[in-house]
């Protein structure tokens, strides 16, 4: 078992991490990407509102 | 698993050690055998069991207790059978999605749609961490006061056990203590058996699932406060990032998937078992709606014993500490993802000091704030929600648009009914943190 364990050890090697490179959002995913725009500048200003009115 | 000869390879230190945990599951695969599968299977739990206990912390603890005191068992315990079946969809997309790309959830969004969502995602995960880390320095301070434990004592000493086992032990020990300190989450079962809990209540809630006094907006507040104790952006960041750290490969996806469903179990039990206790015992008291977390404790004490109050303190202290150690180290390895640093538990702080220094320190920055004398802490606490509630379908759009990414997922893209399920999700919580936002702003209007 150690034998076996300790030529593994020496052998494996972690796999590397898939390439990753930036996308230009387009149809649905671009959508997708105003539909959250538009909630964060809403959720925004109900916070700001609920700031400026003093709430705590 | 790709082989070659590791002595013509210049690996980093955290390689190698995540190298040879690959090497211990690669030896148990290979030997047939029942012991060896349920070693193997022992061996590559965690993330899911850490996730999901720690998602049970100070804050879920607190919730989930007021909610049993207020509305008894009636409707939030199957609703909590369903918080359960949502947590388990949206968690076990990050196995999959850490497992395929051996990246983290922030390195991911940070490298597929740019800077812009990368820093949008960073800062609202550090931000809502840090408040987050003050919940449960609350609830760690609160629950050790019943031992007579001075609140800065109780702070000093929470913060030097998340230093400690970050600082002094590399992934797998980290994560095997990280279990066994989470194991103390379960003692909230023995605590809600001792109330003798009637049965048949808990059987007739599920046969008969209604609103105990209808739908008021009292009652919405504490469904979207459920809801939302229950799946949490740190969450996603957290076991991503941990299946990475792990070394899980595509070969693991299964492992993880039971791991995850496992945690899931632990995580419904455990908060079930909090609102079958306050249901029990504190329900129906005058003014148990108004309750809070050491009004909860004075009648468990009085009506268990001081056992029952201890074990009850014990397990708050138990969630505000596990869940400060996964929040320190989602913290940590969000930051060390967006800014390319050395990001893993397995390196020695030596040698990647900037990795430990954000989640460390925000917790230091979290146990000084609740240690600060007339410190807003309602108001603290009313900013994580509105933090969350901004954040969470952010982070659940960035999760399902990367799990239906070919490119990078390949054949373990999304199936049909896990997109419908998880659109689903993100609808509902649109919709519930959309009217949650309102309701802490407008309160009075809602």
């Amino acid at each position: 078992m150690d034998n076996q364990h300790s030529q593994i050890v020496a052998i494996t090697e972690p796999e590397p991490p898939v390439p990753l490179r930036r996308i230009t959002p387009r149809g649905s995913v671009q959508l997708a990407f105003w539909g959250l725009r538009v909630y964060i500048v809403g959720m925004l200003i109900l916070v700001a509102i609920g700031f400026s009115r003093g709430l705590h | 698993m790709r082989t070659t000869s590791l002595a013509a390879t210049p690996i980093l230190d955290d390689a190698n050690i995540r190298a040879q945990d690959q090497a211990r599951v690669a030896a148990l695969r290979q030997q047939p055998g029942r012991i060896q599968r349920v070693l193997l299977a022992l061996m590559l739990i965690g993330p899911g069991l850490l996730v999901m206990i720690a998602d049970n912390d100070a804050g879920g603890v607190i919730t989930y207790a007021e909610t049993g005191a207020t509305y008894g068992i009636g409707f939030f315990v199957p609703a909590l059978v369903l918080g359960g079946f949502i947590a388990y969809v949206v968690q076990e997309m990050t196995v999959r999605l850490g497992a395929v790309t051996h990246r983290g959830h922030a390195e991911m969004i940070w490298g597929r749609y740019g800077p812009f969502w990368g820093w949008f995602s960073l800062v609202d995960l550090v931000l809502a961490n840090v408040l987050t880390l003050i919940t449960e320095f609350i609830g760690i301070t609160v629950g050790m006061t019943v031992f007579g434990v001075p609140p800065m004592w109780s702070a000093v000493a929470a913060l030097g056990v998340d230093a400690a086992i970050l600082l002094w032990l590399r992934y797998y020990t980290w994560e095997r203590v990280s279990l066994w300190i989470a194991a103390g989450n379960l003692v909230f079962v023995p605590v809600a058996l001792m109330a003798h809990p009637q049965w048949s209540a808990v059987s007739h809630a599920f046969q008969h699932w209604s609103i105990p006094g209808g739908v008021t907006a009292g009652f919405l507040f504490v469904v979207l406060a459920n809801f939302g104790t229950t799946i949490a952006p740190w969450m996603l960041f957290f076991q991503q990032s941990s299946v990475v750290d792990k070394g899980l490969t595509v070969a693991d996806i299964r492992h993880g998937q039971f791991d995850t469903a496992l945690g899931t179990l632990a995580m419904v039990a455990v908060a079930i078992a909090l609102v079958i206790l306050t249901g029990t015992v504190v329900y129906g008291q005058p003014g148990s709606p108004n309750f809070d977390i050491q009004n909860i404790i004075q009648v468990i004490g009085a009506r268990l014993g001081p056992t029952g109050q201890d074990l009850f303190a014990l397990g708050l202290v138990e969630a505000g500490t596990i869940a400060a150690i996964a929040l320190t180290a989602s913290t940590s390895w969000a930051v060390g993802e967006a800014f390319r640093w050395p990001k893993s538990i397995n390196l020695p702080p030596s040698k990647a000091w900037r990795f430990y220094l954000p989640g460390l320190g925000s917790a230091a920055i979290a146990a000084a704030i609740v240690l600060i004398p007339n410190a807003p802490l309602g108001f603290l606490n009313l900013t994580v929600q509105v933090v969350a509630s901004i954040f969470m379908p952010a982070a659940m759009l960035f999760l399902l648009l990367l799990l239906n990414d070919r490119e990078i997922m390949g054949q373990h893209v999304n199936r049909l009914w896990q997109n419908a399920s998880a659109w689903t999700i993100v609808g509902f919580l649109v919709i519930l943190n959309g009217m949650y936002g309102v309701s802490v702003v407008f309160p009075k209007g809602f």
